[in-house]
């Protein structure tokens, strides 16, 4: 009975709600009265959910690393790609930052049209899920104008970069936000493998300009970017048209604020996030730079090093989905298992499993990076001190992915806030240290900062997750309600 | 630099070095506007001061540093008005949703001014004017320094701020905010810093008579009375440098030492830190505030319609003696020529950074500082001779693009300057081996280096095409060479 008027309190019906509209003394009175007819109620027949196996959850989940994946073999069986490849120092330079601003710049709104879309779709509100996708995208696509705008004034006032490098930066910049807010789509309508296809869709593309038209690698990608950005939003609209079809549950009408109120920790992460896994590059690339051409200055050894940590990560992120999709698989079956009495016993057979899927992926991962780096020492890749970097490099990323997996189940816990918060420290220490050790020893040093920051994130989030899973009944029950 | 260019310096103090401090501190503790601002700005100088000559000193007083130290401060002062706004998730909660409120309320309004114009303002903002016009003049159509100090530690702004090895020099590290904040160079800031430093001095000097006195009417004069006294040169030279720097914290130390201790303690552990030689300007502000303490007394006797004449008649007087102060045209040098200097900034703004180089005296290097590469005539002429620079197959050794040689025709004489033939002659040049001083200080060393500099470009250019002439006056000849073209 507690349960039921605790349930009809999370929907609203408080006391005076009872009262007013129902004609019940209180909420309890109204428990009282509806629980024998609830438990007269058949229960459903459980539905039956399709089985993926694992390779298939894995593959969802690296699906949005598969731009960069795709990318990363295009440039080395191709030397070009959508963007990057044989470029001169200056056009790498626009290229990197304007990948990396888009990244920042876009985000946090790709964030909130994934988690927003999610949400609405997975209420059956259809029609409001299209709606909210295209406003975030418009306000996402105004902001980054605006903001690439911004950067390129502030890059003319402080001389940092002339202005032709600059303007290239930013047409990158959004162009490749465009791209990425497309993609985001995708993942809302859980079609990761049309994010493949455009992208190889793109890389042709600037072939067939550079190859064919003969035109300069950079006006090729941009062209290529913008081409595949647009074949992603048409094919997104018409994905989304068509759900709207289906039929739909009474929809909630929102507001700006609300949302803002709501998705604000979901739009931090997505900044923040970003600005963790390339604060170091950031760092590395300002950092003595008082003798070179250019006030930021892309580092072509760094980034070698750097990649090969990349490619890892994309291999091992795929776990992070796996783990979620187990994490709501077993904490179902163990509910069912556990009596209202004994939540402990739930919380301690959660918290085994947390600690078990770590056990099962830190040896592994670390495995994979040593592995991977004799390899490419072996082959003449890296030596000196791009083989730290490239070490450290994949020493950090499998923190990383641990940090990711903590933020799904803070995420799934409705914890966003510490997710944000765990990012921003480590973002934090990232830079501090990146900074501190770039500007008094040399630029490579900046690996240093990214490690500690991606350790800083496994560890504050898996604290804050396992904080949650101490009183997991409750933070589950949050969530579902 | 132009006028453009002052005022942009300018205002970028006035916010960031004023108006944001105050804003974000606030003024809890309800005292008099005035004071709450110099006490603001004082604590301010003091973080700022202390904290980048830490930084500096580990080579860390780089832009993304001392950046970070200007917002935290500003981010900690604001947070000490708000003491609760962090310490649970409900108050940052309720912080969000009121700023979102403010969010939802906010409406684009036309701005309309709070305060009256009125005479009194109107006669500060006219001696302030002409003060600015008055001071800023030599620096606004000016881009070398008088004095080989401004020099000096224009190359030690630009070193302090590029992070390299630096040798304390206590008067640059309050610049440095201003320098990467107004993006101007280095000797663009302390040319400005020297005008900024002297409004505050002569502000300070008012403050100063105003906390003794309560009255706005010695303030006023106490300002004025200061103004005239630095564009006068009565503390030893029209253009304050570290001196004047010093002395305005010394005076606002004094200001503030009866209502505010401790930041009276702040501001005088600045102005010590500067320079020990602020005596005189300080003796002066003194004398400045007593004279017009002297004066509202005498003025409150007047009745009240000629006091507030005696305010307009004070300003007009003011301005009338501020503007017979205007400076005349000076006589190019004596450190640097005008052209030279002018010059380097063109090449700085037309070609690439880190590109070219330019060989040239000392004086030449803060105006390049960080945006190509220097090398001193002395070091030029001893790498080459002229049988070496005529062989067609001759190329200069230098990884840049471009090179611009700097040769006086008419050759300068810094380290004489002011003397008389008499007094040159009794100088005793044994008083230092270094040969780069006798070179570049002694008429005939200077002479010498510059003849073996136009003798090798002569040399050079007899067997080369690639040397040009970029600019040619009489006095100062600068030859280009693009070191990747064919002969």
């Amino acid at each position: 009975m507690r349960d039921l008027a605790t349930r009809l309190e999370t929907e609203g019906v408080t006391d005076a709600v009872a009262v007013a509209e129902f004609g019940f003394a209180s909420t309890f009175s109204m428990a009282e009265a509806w629980l024998p007819r609830i438990q007269s109620f058949q229960a459903l027949p459980a539905a039956i959910e399709p089985q993926r196996s694992w390779w298939r959850e894995y593959w969802k989940g690296i699906s949005f690393a598969l731009p960069m994946l795709a990318s990363i073999l295009s440039i080395m069986l191709l030397d070009f790609s959508l963007w990057g490849g044989d470029l001169s120092p200056e056009d790498a330079t626009a290229t990197g930052l304007g990948i990396v601003c888009s990244f920042l710049l876009g985000g946090g709104f790709v964030q909130v049209v994934a988690r927003r879309g999610l949400f609405l779709a997975g209420t059956n509100q259809f029609h409001r899920c299209e709606q909210s996708t295209w406003c975030w995208v418009r306000r996402g696509v105004a902001f980054t104008i605006l903001a690439s705008l911004a950067l390129v004034a502030a890059s003319a006032y402080w001389d940092w970069l002339p202005s032709r490098i600059s303007l290239t930066t930013a047409a990158f910049c959004v162009a490749l936000s465009l791209f990425w807010m497309a993609t985001g789509i995708f993942h809302v309508l859980d079609r990761g493998m049309l994010v493949t296809w455009v992208t190889l869709g793109g890389i042709a593309l600037v072939g067939a300009l550079r190859f064919g038209l003969h035109l300069p690698l950079v006006n090729s990608q941009l062209g290529g970017i913008l081409v595949s950005a647009c074949a992603a939003f048409l094919i997104s609209a018409r994905l989304l048209r068509r759900r709207c079809e289906k039929p739909a549950v009474a929809e909630v009408p929102s507001s700006f604020l609300r949302d803002v109120f709501f998705l604000w920790p979901y739009f931090s992460y997505g900044i923040l996030y970003y600005l963790l896994l390339f604060a170091d590059r950031l760092v590395a690339w300002t950092a003595h730079t008082h003798a070179s051409a250019f006030a930021v200055q892309f580092r072509a050894d760094y980034e070698t090093a750097l990649n090969l940590g990349l490619v890892s990560f994309i291999v091992e992120v795929g776990w992070v989905h796996c783990s979620t999709v187990s994490f709501y698989r077993i904490a179902t079956r163990a509910q069912k298992n556990f009596s209202i009495g004994n939540t402990g016993g739930f919380e301690r057979e959660m918290i085994r499993f947390y600690w078990n899927r770590l056990a099962r992926f830190i040896p592994v991962a670390m495995a994979g990076a040593i592995a991977g780096l004799l390899a490419a020492k072996a082959g003449g890749f890296l030596h000196g001190s791009v083989l730290t970097t490239a070490a450290c490099s994949l020493a950090g990323f499998p923190f990383l992915v641990v940090g990711l997996w903590n933020v799904s189940l803070l995420f799934a816990l409705s914890i966003a806030q510490k997710a944000a918060a765990a990012t921003a420290i480590a973002c934090l220490v990232d830079l501090t240290a990146g900074y501190l050790l770039t500007r008094i020893g040399d630029y490579h040093y900046a690996i240093v900062g990214f490690l500690l920051g991606a350790l800083v994130f496994a560890f504050l989030s898996g604290y804050w997750t396992l904080r949650a899973f101490r009183r997991l009944d409750y933070f589950y029950f949050a969530a579902s309600a | 630099m132009s006028w453009l260019v002052f005022l942009h310096v300018t205002a970028v103090f006035a916010v960031f070095y004023i108006l944001a401090p105050a804003l974000a501190w606030g003024n809890t503790t309800r005292s008099h506007w005035t004071l709450a601002t110099v006490e603001t700005f004082t604590r301010f100088s003091f973080f700022l001061h202390f904290a980048v000559l830490l930084l500096g000193m580990i080579h860390l007083a780089q832009p993304g540093a001392v950046i970070l130290l200007y917002f935290s401060w500003i981010g900690a002062a604001l947070l000490r008005r708000t003491p609760g706004l962090l310490s649970t998730a409900d108050s940052r909660r309720a912080f969000l949703v009121r700023l979102l409120v403010v969010a939802q309320e906010f409406r684009l309004r036309l701005w309309k001014p709070r305060f009256a114009f009125t005479e009194t303002s109107g006669s500060w903002f006219i001696l302030f004017g002409v003060f600015f016009v008055v001071c800023g003049w030599f620096p606004a159509h000016n881009l070398r320094f008088m004095d080989a100090d401004s020099y000096s530690r224009a190359t030690s702004l630009g070193v302090l701020g590029a992070g390299q090895k630096w040798v304390v020099d206590l008067s640059v590290p309050l610049l440095i905010p201003l320098h990467f904040f107004s993006a101007a160079s280095a000797p663009a800031v302390i040319a400005c810093s020297g005008p900024l430093l002297a409004a505050i001095f002569a502000v300070g000097t008012g403050f100063l008579a105003w906390e003794y006195t309560g009255s706005r009417l010695a303030a006023f004069l106490g300002t004025g009375f200061a103004m005239l006294a630095i564009v006068s040169g009565l503390a030893g030279g029209s253009e304050p440098g570290r001196a004047g720097m010093s002395a305005a914290y010394a005076i606002l130390a004094l200001g503030l030492a009866p209502r505010k201790p401790s930041c009276a303690f702040m501001a005088s552990l600045v102005a010590i830190s500067i320079s020990a030689a602020f005596w005189v300007w300080l003796g002066i502000g003194v004398t400045c505030a007593l004279l017009a303490g002297c004066g509202a007394t005498l003025a409150r006797r007047m009745p009240g319609a000629l006091l507030w004449r005696s305010t307009a008649v004070a300003t007009a007087v003011f301005s009338a003696v501020l503007c017979i102060h205007l400076p005349a045209h000076r006589k190019d040098g004596p450190l640097q020529y005008e052209a030279a200097a002018t010059v380097c900034n063109r090449v700085a703004s037309q070609f690439a950074r880190n590109t070219w180089m330019v060989v040239s005296p000392s004086e030449e290097l803060p105006f390049l500082y960080g945006r190509g590469w220097h090398l001193e005539l002395i070091d030029f002429i001893a790498s080459f001779t002229p049988i070496q620079v005529a062989d067609r197959s001759f190329r200069f050794p230098y990884v840049v693009r471009d090179v611009f040689f700097f040769v006086e025709r008419e050759p300068l004489l810094p380290g004489y300057s002011g003397l008389s033939l008499t007094a040159r002659a009794g100088l005793d040049l044994t008083r230092s081996f270094e040969p780069s001083f006798i070179a570049y200080s002694t008429p005939l060393g200077r002479a010498a280096l510059e003849y073996r500099a136009g003798e090798l470009l002569a040399a050079y250019a007899g067997t080369h095409s690639d040397l040009e002439t970029l600019h040619s006056d009489g006095r100062l000849t600068v030859y280009h060479v693009s070191i990747k073209s064919k002969p």
